[in-house]
């Protein structure tokens, strides 16, 4: 099937709302992404590619109809990040680096340091956190939150972000209103705002944000809440 | 800052902060469960068309108060006409004046006016020096004469700029012409210089005559007569002669 220039922007337009949508447009122009990383690639280009697809996801939730060809508008877009991107590694340069080539058999620096970490461990730990974090997000999902919206409504400012802080602070030290939040997935925005002595909308404003952390400090969550150990923004706990 | 990876996808991941912040980042080839550092945090690309209308509307912004200041510091002053000054000799002449009082035309308002502005040129000239030069002209084309008038008025303006440059103008024709001619303005009283004239020989004052006496001897009404002279009915003279109003 052609792909014309109104379909592509209709995709667009839909993967802005929809993850499953941004993915499978991403999957779609994994073409165009290679070519537009290969131009700005040294080496095996792995991380350039990568680099490259998170750019056609930010031209993605970035686009609108005003910004004209949608094609064009992420190549640019694309270009600038591995521009960052090369700009931020030439700060490294002069450093070696654990992938050269540190013996005439062609074996790596890692390969020869000796190995302290225990990967079982490593292993096991992740596997905890994974499951964890599989059970977060189902307890989310049974109030229709998803990671994609925690992310989307987490605050971006950091005077609201240092708000959102003292109420969640405020909440985690009352159980009774922790249950209350585990139970329904509301939240107690008057007790909340005259407690934690933050404004309403501002609570109201990031509220599945809020929901989602007072979750994650409910029981069963501990390594997400071993975790979130700078909560209170190193200024220790009300 | 470490960051917990809570959702992987193609192209990006969801992370928890340390700090409690939850972002989208790079999937540096990421999985669920990572605690990684330096991410490479989602970036909105910026809204350029914004930008280039701000921009756009800043030059616009500069370019106007440039104009602003060009028009009304420089040409306003020296090219937009002000106010007018008007020479009255016997040619009539009137002058259109900037704010700083450059000439920007000159009109003859009768027929010597515009016969004294032929040849003229007040190019680069301030109200004085063409009052000056108008004057100067005005003796040669044998317009005025010594003991003439000059009226000066100025319109227009405000009344402090109109009260300057008449007063200055007067002042400058009043130093080099007030010996020849008489530098007014209509407001001043019409000055005419007394023509001295011969006076007549006086004549004797006329004697009066000597009344003839009356010998008559003064007139009584003692007698019965009517004293209206006419007929006899005291009426109205107009019935015994037969002859005025038949």
């Amino acid at each position: 099937m052609v792909s014309t220039k109104q379909d592509i922007v209709e995709w667009v337009l839909a993967a802005k709302e929809d993850p499953e949508a941004a993915d499978r447009l991403i999957n779609q122009y994994m073409g165009f992404i290679r070519a537009e990383a290969k131009k700005l690639s040294f080496g095996d280009g792995e991380d350039e590619l990568s680099i490259a697809m998170f750019a056609f996801y930010e031209a993605v939730v970035g686009y609108e109809r005003s910004r004209g060809n949608f094609l064009k508008f992420a190549s640019k877009v694309i270009r600038s990040r591995l521009i960052d991107y090369h700009r931020a590694e030439s700060r490294h340069r002069g450093h070696g680096s654990l992938n050269e080539r540190a013996s005439q058999d062609g074996a790596e620096l890692l390969e020869l340091l000796p190995d302290t970490r225990d990967d079982i461990e490593e292993l096991n730990t992740r596997e905890a956190a994974q499951s964890e974090i599989e059970e977060y997000a189902r307890a989310l999902a049974a109030f229709g939150i998803t990671f994609s919206e925690v992310a989307d409504n987490c605050p971006k400012q950091e005077r609201t972000l240092a708000a959102c802080m003292d109420a969640l602070n405020y909440a985690r030290r009352r159980p009774e209103l922790l249950a209350a939040v585990e139970k329904s997935g509301k939240l107690p925005m008057t007790e909340l705002a005259s407690g934690a002595g933050v404004e309403r909308k501002t609570l109201e404003r990031h509220r599945k944000y809020l929901v989602a952390m007072l979750i994650a400090f409910t029981n069963g969550f501990e390594i997400i809440r071993g975790h979130l150990c700078r909560l209170d923004g190193g200024r220790g706990t009300k | 800052m470490k960051y917990l990876i809570l959702e992987s996808h193609a192209a990006y991941c969801i992370a928890l902060g340390e700090d409690g912040r939850c972002i989208k980042c790079a999937n540096m080839r990421y999985e669920v469960g990572d605690r990684v550092e330096d991410v490479i945090e989602l970036k909105l690309p910026e809204r350029r068309d914004n930008r280039r209308i701000v921009r756009m509307a800043s030059l616009c912004a500069g370019l106007a108060a440039c104009l602003c200041i060009a028009f009304f510091g420089w040409y306003q002053p020296n090219y937009a006409a002000y106010g007018t000054m008007r020479m009255s000799i016997n040619p009539d002449v009137e002058l259109t004046l900037s704010r700083t009082e450059r000439i920007l035309d000159a009109e003859g308002l009768n027929a010597d006016g515009v016969a004294l502005l032929e040849g003229m040129d007040f190019s680069g000239m301030d109200a004085q020096e063409a009052a000056d030069a108008l004057v100067a002209q005005s003796i040669a084309g044998g317009y005025l004469s010594e003991g003439g008038q000059v009226t000066v008025s100025v319109d227009g303006g405000s009344e402090d700029w109109r009260r300057e440059t008449e007063g200055d103008t007067l002042e400058t024709l009043e130093e080099r012409y007030g010996t020849f001619a008489i530098i007014r303005t209509p407001d001043d009283p019409i000055v005419t210089i007394p023509v001295p004239t011969p006076s007549p020989t006086p004549t004797p004052a006329p004697t009066p005559l000597p009344s003839p006496v009356s010998t008559s001897p003064p007139y009584t009404d003692d007698d019965d007569w009517d004293d209206d002279w006419d007929d006899d009915d005291d009426d109205d003279w107009d019935d015994d002669d037969g002859d005025w109003d038949d």
